[in-house]
């Protein structure tokens, strides 16, 4: 007999108890056995989490071509068995009754359902007309960092190795491209240096700007265990507002929006001054470099930059730090003198082994590659680095903002090796997809933000938007919104359910989810998860790897995509790999991917690499120690980069910094959470918070509506006064997730000139009590 | 048609106790713990006003220590 919805849901609210107790009291059993997880017909098999960059490892549950039960995967060394609330609900994701089965295209103004072989048909006609009239650069994709590996790739070799245009970009532009530059202009390379088992090996954990009580709950829960077994361990707290991180730490300091530049940098120089520096370490392994000052916030269209790296000297960059004695620090951050004094001293203590993390507080950021590169100065200049538990370590938000985006390089600079103007990474492309190298443009074309204002402007006609909702989370977004709306412009949207993205598609297409295909995710520690279709997809829904190859073998190319159905996943994993078959970035092959939780690169003569650089466990670090690889002669790159404000910032008329972000409920724009019914009654509805002095002063009450406006847009909503996070005075916070709250309405779409990451974390803002 | 579920905790050396009071309510299904004192409440109703008389019913439970929602729903979604 089949399973009813209701009988489903029964299932889950005990399989979720089940899984809520196993977390708060290990080792509890019960008399009966629940029934879902141990009744013979429900079939497990592994997956990793769908949603955030933690990347834990899930065993699902499958039951009559139904996925009913979640439970974590002990063998999984991310999560060693544990979830947090979203990963333990996550295949109800799977079914909102309002679930996208069929095409749907727009004719006179509305949506009407088509096969997807018609939807498909159109597509690829609309793409080449569009091509015809405007050129290749007329057209363009966004994905995501939700994106599978295999989407990835053949979007990429779609887009670059066919039609020849880098008009690919994915939204994890909006939420890694700072990490990225950042560990490029340090490194040479991306992706850390460390993985999660530092924090079973470090005493100090520093978060810059990161909420990971909420973000990132499940290694956040690993270190409150370090914490447990060892008083020792200390956990430090910089944000900008007070959260359940701050509340968790030992130490909270509260700073001014875009000063973390000046306490990182007031770091070094006490460092510097009190001579804690590993001078050996930075002798042998790191050479010293300025850039340019004054780069502008790419608030105008068509914004250009270019850095000029110029090497120094350590006494030229004693002398740059001199502006940052804790004195000044201190009038610059609001974070006092004997503070900065103190972290100083905690990272500089050889006692101590000490990890920085963060995430989008340092990535969302206008200096967003600057402040990366900072808090790589202090591990380098300690030499506290590509060791267990000394590292610094940038966190995803996405399951494979790093696997997909960043390995497979879906962004407009980038190929699956190398860069789009490197000559030699063009013709490894052209040789593995057997396309002809000149068919690969040379030039990168448009970051994400300038992609929407090229559509805006007419210079892009078509754009194919996969696995995000730009509509909820492009900063600025009435503008954006606009572009879209626009005569002569088609969107073709693929997704699961409808969102305000596809409310401005002209066709969209009903995406195969999660584990209704296979794919794999790469999440942040290098670490590469596979997945098995488990279940059927709703409807005529397919995967977005195979819409790609459908339409990109309606425009010719057939014998660039000639997978098969059945192991098209297999093909395109043999494919990629051949991009990365050296020790410095080795992928582990198909079968072993199937066999295991997950396997962090390089993988190299059947071994997995912990720690890059370090000679003693990575297979490319040839010098004695360490081996910065990435970079001419092995040397990590220090670099002299000084506080500059951010464009906005808080004045008369608009008194108000306006902080953006997420709940740990909410998965991103909320359009897969908000249908947990679990998750979308913890939290229903976006809300504002304000601290309480701010409320007092302004008779606003708890729960209030009020009106919160910018330069580019006004919202009204309720109040939240002392809830989960508190912001200093003068300051709102608001979360993203709901779409019925477009607080990107409010942004604005500066961005880091040389990442060009949008900031979402501060601009300005007045808020009006509306009675 | 809510259905919730919950962790509970009895009050000390009321676990057995609770147990058979839950079996007496219609509404409630529970799994107790067999090495821990917790168990785990399944509800099921048939309407908001039937849900709201159950909630009464068990805020007067006094071998309930600590009652903790797990799950809930009333497939009252978003969309
Ligand atoms: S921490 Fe992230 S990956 Fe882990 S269960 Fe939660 S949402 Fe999923």
């Amino acid at each position: 007999m089949r399973m009813t919805r209701r009988e489903y849901m029964r299932n889950m609210a005990l399989a979720s108890a089940s899984a809520a107790a196993a977390s708060l009291v290990p080792g509890v059993l019960f008399a009966e056995e629940i029934e879902i997880f141990n009744q013979a017909s429900v079939k497990w098999d592994k997956a990793p989490c769908r949603f955030c960059g933690v990347g834990c490892g899930l065993l699902i549950g499958v039951r009559e071509g139904k996925a009913v039960a979640v439970k974590g995967d002990p063998e999984s060394t991310v999560n060693h068995g544990l979830c947090c609330v979203k990963g333990y609900h996550s295949v109800m994701s799977i079914y909102g009754s309002d679930r996208l089965k069929h095409a749907y295209v727009r004719k006179n103004g509305k949506l009407e359902q088509v096969s997807v072989e018609e939807a498909l048909d159109l597509v690829a006609d609309k793409m080449k007309q569009t091509i015809a009239e405007h050129g290749k650069d007329s057209v363009s994709m966004y994905g995501s960092g939700q994106w599978t590996i295999p989407d990835g790739f053949v979007a990429s070799k779609f887009m670059k190795g066919c039609i020849g245009t880098n008009n690919l970009e994915a939204n994890a532009r909006l939420c890694m491209a700072s990490a990225v530059t950042g560990f490029m202009t340090s490194f040479g390379l991306d992706e850390p240096m460390g993985c999660y088992d530092d924090i079973e090996h470090s005493n100090v954990f520093v978060m810059w700007g990161n909420n990971m009580s909420e973000m990132h709950p499940v290694l956040f829960s690993r270190i409150l265990n370090v914490r447990q077994r060892n008083p020792q361990a200390k956990i430090i707290d910089l944000s900008t507002r007070d959260t359940r991180t701050s509340k968790a730490a030992d130490y909270h300091f509260l700073f001014t929006p875009q000063s973390d530049l000046a306490i990182a940098n007031g770091i070094c120089y006490e460092i510097v001054k009190n001579d804690w520096v590993n001078h050996e370490f930075v002798k042998k392994h790191t050479n010293f470099h300025s850039g340019k000052t004054q780069i502008g916030y790419g608030l105008e269209d068509k914004f250009a930059f270019t850095d000029k790296p110029e090497p120094m000297s350590f006494e030229q960059y004693k002398a740059f730090l001199e502006d940052y004695t804790p004195e000044k620090v201190e009038k610059i951050s609001g974070v006092k003198a004997d503070d900065i004094r103190f972290l100083a001293q905690v990272f500089a203590d050889p006692k101590n082994k000490v990890s920085s993390f963060w995430c989008m507080g340092m990535n969302q950021h206008t200096r967003g590659t600057w402040i990366n590169n900072l808090v790589y100065n202090i591990h380098l200049l300690l030499g506290k680095i590509s060791t267990p538990g000394n590292n610094p370590f940038s966190l995803t938000g996405q399951p494979s903002a790093c696997g997909t985006v960043r390995e497979v390089g879906t962004l407009t600079h980038k190929l699956p090796h190398g860069e789009v103007s490197d000559p030699k990474a063009r013709e490894m492309a052209a040789k593995i997809w057997n396309v002809p190298v000149e068919r690969i443009d040379p030039k990168p074309s448009l970051h994400t933000v300038e992609m929407f204002r090229a559509l805006d402007r007419g210079d892009l006609r078509f754009m194919w938007i996969q696995v995000t909702n730009p509509m909820v989370t492009m900063p600025k977004l009435n503008r954006y919104r606009e572009a879209t709306l626009k005569q002569d412009r088609f969107i073709v949207v693929s997704d699961i359910y409808q969102t305000p993205t596809t409310d401005i598609a002209d066709v969209i297409l009903p995406s195969a989810m999660w584990i209704e295909r296979e794919g794999m995710y790469g999440n942040s520690e290098r670490r590469t998860q596979h997945f098995n279709k488990m279940i059927d997809p709703p409807g005529e829904a397919i995967s977005d790897t195979w819409q790609i190859i459908q339409v990109a073998k309606r425009l010719g190319f057939d014998k660039e995509f000639a997978y098969s159905d059945e192991n098209h996943i297999e093909e395109i994993w043999a494919e990629y790999c051949q991009f990365h078959n050296s020790p410095k970035h080795a992928m582990a092959p198909y079968e072993v991917l199937k066999a295991r939780p997950g396997v962090r690169w390089p993988f190299w003569n059947g071994k997995e690499t912990r720690w890059r650089y370090n000679s003693a466990d990575d297979p490319a670090a040839k010098k004695e120690g360490f081996d910065f690889y990435g970079k001419p002669e092995g040397r990590a790159w220090i670099w002299a980069r000084p506080y500059e404000p951010p464009p906005e910032n808080p004045d008369q008329d608009y008194p108000f910094w306006l902080n953006t972000g997420r709940v740990i409920e909410h998965w991103h724009s909320g359009s897969m959470t908000r249908r947990i019914p679990v998750l979308h009654q913890a939290v229903p509805e976006a809300y504002v918070e304000i601290n309480p002095i701010d409320a007092k002063r302004m008779n606003i009450q708890n729960g209030e509506l009020i009106e919160v406006t910018s330069r580019r847009g006004t919202i009204q909503i309720k109040t939240v006064i002392n809830g989960r996070g508190r912001p200093p005075k003068g300051q709102v916070f608001i979360p993203f997730f709901d779409e019925s709250y477009l607080i990107n309405e409010l942004t604005l779409d500066a961005f880091c000139p040389i990442s060009k990451q949008p900031d979402y974390k501060k601009c300005a803002v007045k808020i009006i009590k509306i009675s | 048609m809510p259905i919730c579920s919950y962790l509970v905790t009895p009050t000390p050396g009321s676990m057995e106790q609770l147990s058979l009071k839950f079996h007496t309510i219609p509404e409630c299904e529970v799994v107790p713990s067999t090495n821990k004192n917790l168990l785990l409440l399944l509800t099921e109703t048939e309407s908001d006003d039937h849900e709201k008389e159950l909630q009464t019913t068990l805020k007067g439970i006094p071998e309930i220590e600590c009652l903790a929602l797990s799950f809930a729903s009333n497939e009252e979604l978003p969309k």
